[in-house]
């Protein structure tokens, strides 16, 4: 059972990973909550269940749909609401994703309908059973492709060019200008990761749960947000372990705790760390 | 012109007096109180995020915590409604010190996600604690509120918010002109400017908080009494950005702002209700346009009536970034 | 000052011109060639849109259907819908809006229980029908003599699915999960006390929020219980989603749960999973009666979905207002809801409603299970 609640929450994990992830890499260059994420993770699911539905039963092209359509949404959030926004109230950028996210929400609910929709399962069959505890294949595909993602951005941050600005963006963004760093094309670049991250996530999170409905990225995105804050909100590899422990940690409660009580343990996180380690477990002391 | 202004004053509070008579239909007087209720709202928020410059994502916890407070001691210890309400207001500006004096000597944006997430944790707290909330159940039947023996009718209602929000509004305004609010918009302006100047930073950075929580507190008790039936999910994260909304909508930092933003969200969603599946749709879109033409909000920023105000300015974050 | 001032002036106004243009609208007085109006108070938008869009589809069928035979007492009938989103602050809105048009004799709604206990205080001052076709929460009905249910409570429903766990299907040990909302907490509550009753024993209870999507914690846990079978108090999409978990997690066992299961949404969304599963219905796609078949067939005609559960109910609601209206011969708002408390045995397609004193339908029960990813009879076997 022990075994059974860590595969639980590995399995889920990856969902929060990659969603924290977005949080942070939006975060990280513009000081940003972006509360569209939970919205772009629903529009790249209904991409992929688009794909799969009427184009080809093919979870690949599935996730290159939800990757565009995440990067196309972050893109247009970027272009439409946070670019003539800079410089002024911050205020100003969080109402307007928020106003993105009920948009995105109820759009969705006008074009597809209100009712949930089946999303096929892929791999789904048993990989290994130990005792009680069993496997099935898209469970190890689901880590293995979050994992993958994890490492490519990793890579993408910290061995091009394009990651460099990123990361000095996310510095300070003044000096980054003056260093003739492209500060508008990198923030929206940061943003387009962004989406593309919560997109994939959102095809995966779909087959894994079966289900697509216009409300799913709700609380998912609100929870991978506890998470991204757990890790650090400016550090990629903290959002990942921010998204991994959060999860495990849920699992557990539920096991240990009751399930009524389950989404208090990511909030009582997010306020414990606020409290004793605002700046995250892997989150750097300077940055934020 | 202090002729005309005074005219216009007695002709503006004449209308509002009169309104429950001249519009004797209920369902516009609940509109009426629905926008009292939540200018009052945004208006207390404003405190914090207008004035002082900090950044509240939890603000309908304490709203809840109020009402819950109202209607628990109503319910079970029958005590009148002019004892709880101001026991109401009492416990959320508790919780609201508790959670000021926690992270309020942190990083600003901390606030907001301390907040955010107390705000969750005391809608699942509700769920779960059955014994004293019901939890998901709900609280049906609080009492209607009497005045002198004579039971609330829905003009009382009326009548009650409309005094309430003109105290908030007329509080505020004296607030904003006095040396606390004077110190207030200081740490807006710059926090370590007005710590030199000998400004007690978390000093009046808990006040500003705290006097926030009690008024949402205060509203939240009015609240429960109004509508007679509360239940957890009239108190979460989506209240506190509706509020939220409300501010940045009509213009953070100005008087007039959150109550016309206020007004206008309440009032927008029914005129428009013919539209069906639509309605949401073009309230999202609205509210980005809106945002993105004018950033400071309706009157924040080159206000109609007030001089500009400016927002919490991105530079002011950012400068300080390392610390 | 004289800015605040001013701005009150200018709120003064704007509140007053809001008025007057509402108010112009509404001079034209009732006449008798209007169709009388019914309004229908549901979640359009938001996360119940699914049931309360059934709401509407099967309120507008109804009303299509009376307005064809010759409408009631010589009038046509309309429908207002309203969107409460969901939130009980709208839905108290919006009762405030209906009672207070007089064109307007009865409500349908809302969907959820807070919805209607919200809005209840309102339509009990004004004194307005309030026919909810989905509220079961005990409170509901009894709080109000204007307040009415058609669903039938959980008091009334679980002690059938008791005995048909107990009875029927030899089950002695059984986990429960549950949603956290009032719906949930009662159906797992009379469950479990008509269970134990009987002398059963429940192994665990957990329950989970909604909106939930991850399903693997709680039922890793319950499965350490080692029960016989699983009663699941959820609505058919995450009763779906809790099967499909389960069959991932390799958990094989019989499933029972209220008749909210009832829905081919269950079948879509669960596939092979959901087979094993038993619950029971008031209102059966397959059964033969020909108003049932000619409902369905219409409903899958008009909106390319086959009908469920809450759409019956709401289909119900509508004919049985239309009926109490004959009975009382009148459109008097009070007429009205002497002759809906006089109901007797009227024929629903969700089985036939009669009124408790309290205002709750008392409903009979068919058992059904799902084989081969089809709902069919359990006594036909």
């Amino acid at each position: 059972m022990f075994v059974q609640q860590l595969i639980n929450g590995i399995t889920q994990g990856s969902i929060f990973a990659l969603l924290a992830i977005s949080f942070a890499v939006i975060y990280g260059v513009l000081r940003l909550v972006n509360f569209a994420t939970g919205a772009t993770y629903m529009m790249g699911a209904f991409a992929g269940w688009l794909t799969v539905q009427y184009v080809s039963r093919n979870i690949f092209l599935a996730m290159l749909a939800g990757l565009i359509t995440g990067w196309c949404i972050g893109y247009l959030i970027e272009k439409v609401a946070i670019k003539s926004l800079r410089g002024v109230a911050r205020i100003a950028s969080l109402i307007c994703t928020i106003g993105f996210s009920i948009f995105m929400m109820e759009i969705a609910t006008v074009i597809f309908g209100a009712e949930t929709k089946a999303m096929p399962s892929f791999f789904n069959e048993k990989a290994f059973t130990l005792g009680e505890v069993s496997v099935v294949w898209y469970q190890l595909f689901l880590v293995g492709t979050a994992v993958t993602i994890l490492l490519l951005l990793q890579v993408l941050i910290f061995k091009t060019k394009a990651g460099l600005a990123i990361r000095t963006v996310s510095l300070d963004f003044k000096t980054a200008g003056l260093m003739g760093i492209n500060v508008d094309r990198t923030i929206s670049l940061a943003f387009s990761l962004g989406g593309a991250t919560a997109g994939i996530a959102g095809v995966l999170g779909s087959v894994y749960y079966n289900i697509v409905n216009p409300t799913m990225g709700n609380l998912q995105g609100l929870k991978s947000f506890s998470a991204a804050v757990f890790g650090g909100l400016t550090s990629i590899p903290g959002a990942i372990l921010g998204g991994y422990l959060l999860a495990i940690v849920e699992n557990f409660g539920v096991q240990i705790v009751s399930g009524g009580y389950r989404d208090i343990i990511g909030f009582v996180i997010l306020v414990g760390f606020l409290l004793f380690r605002p700046r995250g477990l892997l989150g750097k002391k300077t940055s934020l | 012109m202090k002729k005309l202004n005074i005219a216009a004053v007695a002709l503006g509070s004449v209308l509002l007096i009169s309104f429950p008579y001249i519009v004797p239909n209920p369902y516009l007087v609940r509109v009426a109180i629905m926008c009292g209720i939540y200018m009052i709202l945004a208006s207390s928020l404003n405190i914090v995020i207008g004035f002082t410059g900090m950044f509240s994502l939890g603000h309908g916890a304490f709203y809840g915590i109020g009402a819950y407070t109202s209607a628990l001691l109503a319910l079970n210890l029958q005590w009148p409604f002019w004892v709880t309400f101001p026991l109401g207001g009492a416990m959320a500006a508790l919780f609201g010190v508790l959670i000021g004096v926690a992270t309020l000597r942190l990083r600003q944006i901390f606030l907001a996600f301390t907040t955010l997430g107390f705000g969750e944790i005391t809608r699942i707290v509700i769920l779960n604690w059955d014994s004293l909330t019901r939890g998901p159940m709900g609280l049906p039947g609080i009492p209607i509120p009497t005045f002198f023996g004579v039971r609330f009718s829905q003009a009382g209602y009326y009548y009650f918010i409309l005094l309430f929000t003109a105290v908030v509004v007329l509080f505020i305004y004296r607030l904003y002109r006095s040396r606390i609010g004077r110190a207030f918009i200081a740490i807006r302006e710059d926090e370590v400017a007005a710590s030199h100047m000998g400004i007690h930073l978390f000093g009046f950075k808990t006040l500003a908080f705290t006097l926030a929580c009690s008024i949402a507190g205060l509203v939240g008790a009015f609240y429960a009494h109004f509508a007679r039936f509360i239940s957890a999910d009239q108190f979460g994260g989506n209240e506190s950005f509706a509020i939220l909304t409300m501010v940045a909508l009509g213009g953070t930092g100005s008087i007039l702002g959150p109550l016309l933003g206020a007004a206008v969200l309440i009032i927008f969603p029914e005129v428009f209700r013919f539209l069906a599946q639509f309605r949401m749709v073009i309230y999202g879109a609205i509210l980005i346009f809106v945002i993105v033409v004018k950033p400071g909000g309706i009157v924040g920023v080159r206000g109609v009536f007030e001089k500009p105000v400016q927002a919490i300015r991105a530079k002011h974050s950012h400068q300080k970034g390392g610390r | 000052m004289s800015k605040v001032l001013k701005g009150v002036l200018f709120l003064a106004l704007a509140l007053g011109m809001v008025c007057s243009v509402y108010a112009g609208g509404k001079q034209e007085k009732a006449a008798t060639d209007e169709p009388v109006y019914i309004a229908l108070t549901a979640p359009i938008t938001g996360d119940y849109a699914e049931y309360g869009n059934n709401f509407k589809r099967s309120v507008e069928m109804a009303i299509d259907k009376i307005n064809a035979g010759g409408g009631v007492l010589g009038r046509k009938l309309a429908v207002l819908v309203g969107d409460s989103k969901g939130d009980p602050k709208e839905s108290a809105t919006l009762a405030q809006k209906w009672t207070s048009d007089p064109r307007i004799v009865a409500q349908i709604g809302d969907f959820t229980s807070t919805c209607c206990l919200a809005a209840q205080p309102i339509y009990d001052q004004a004194g307005m029908v309030q026919l909810s076709p989905t509220a079961s929460h005990t409170k509901f009905a009894q709080g109000s003599k204007w307040s009415f249910s058609i669903v039938g409570t959980q008091a009334g429903e679980q002690p059938f699915i008791a005995d048909y766990a107990y009875n029927k299907l030899g089950l002695r040990k059984i986990a429960v999960i549950h949603i956290n909302n009032d719906w949930g907490v009662d159906t797992a509550r009379y469950f479990t006390e008509n269970f134990k009753k009987l002398g059963g024993t429940i192994t665990a209870i957990e329950n989970y929020f909604d909106g939930e999507k991850d399903f693997t914690a709680i039922l890793t846990k319950l499965r350490a219980s080692n029960p016989e079978a699983l009663f699941m108090a959820a609505m058919y999409n995450d009763g779906a989603s809790i099967s499909n978990q389960r069959a991932k997690l390799g958990w094989n066992l019989p499933v029972i749960g209220p008749s909210s299961l009832y829905s081919e949404q269950l079948l879509k969304l669960g596939g092979d999973a959901v087979n094993n599963l038993y619950t029971v219905v008031s209102f059966f796609t397959d059964d033969p009666k020909p108003e049932i078949q000619s409902y369905v067939t219409e409903f899958q005609k008009r909106y390319g979905l086959k009908p469920n559960f809450h759409a019956s109910l709401a289909y119900d609601a509508m004919m049985l207002l239309a009926d109490a209206m004959k009975r009382a011969g009148s459109f008097d708002r009070d007429k009205i809801r002497e002759a809906l408390q006089a109901t007797k045995d009227f024929p629903g397609l969700a089985g036939s409603i009669t009124f408790t004193e309290k205002g709750d339908a008392i409903k009979q029960y068919t058992r059904v299970m799902v084989k081969n990813n089809k709902f069919e009879l359990f006594d036909k076997r």
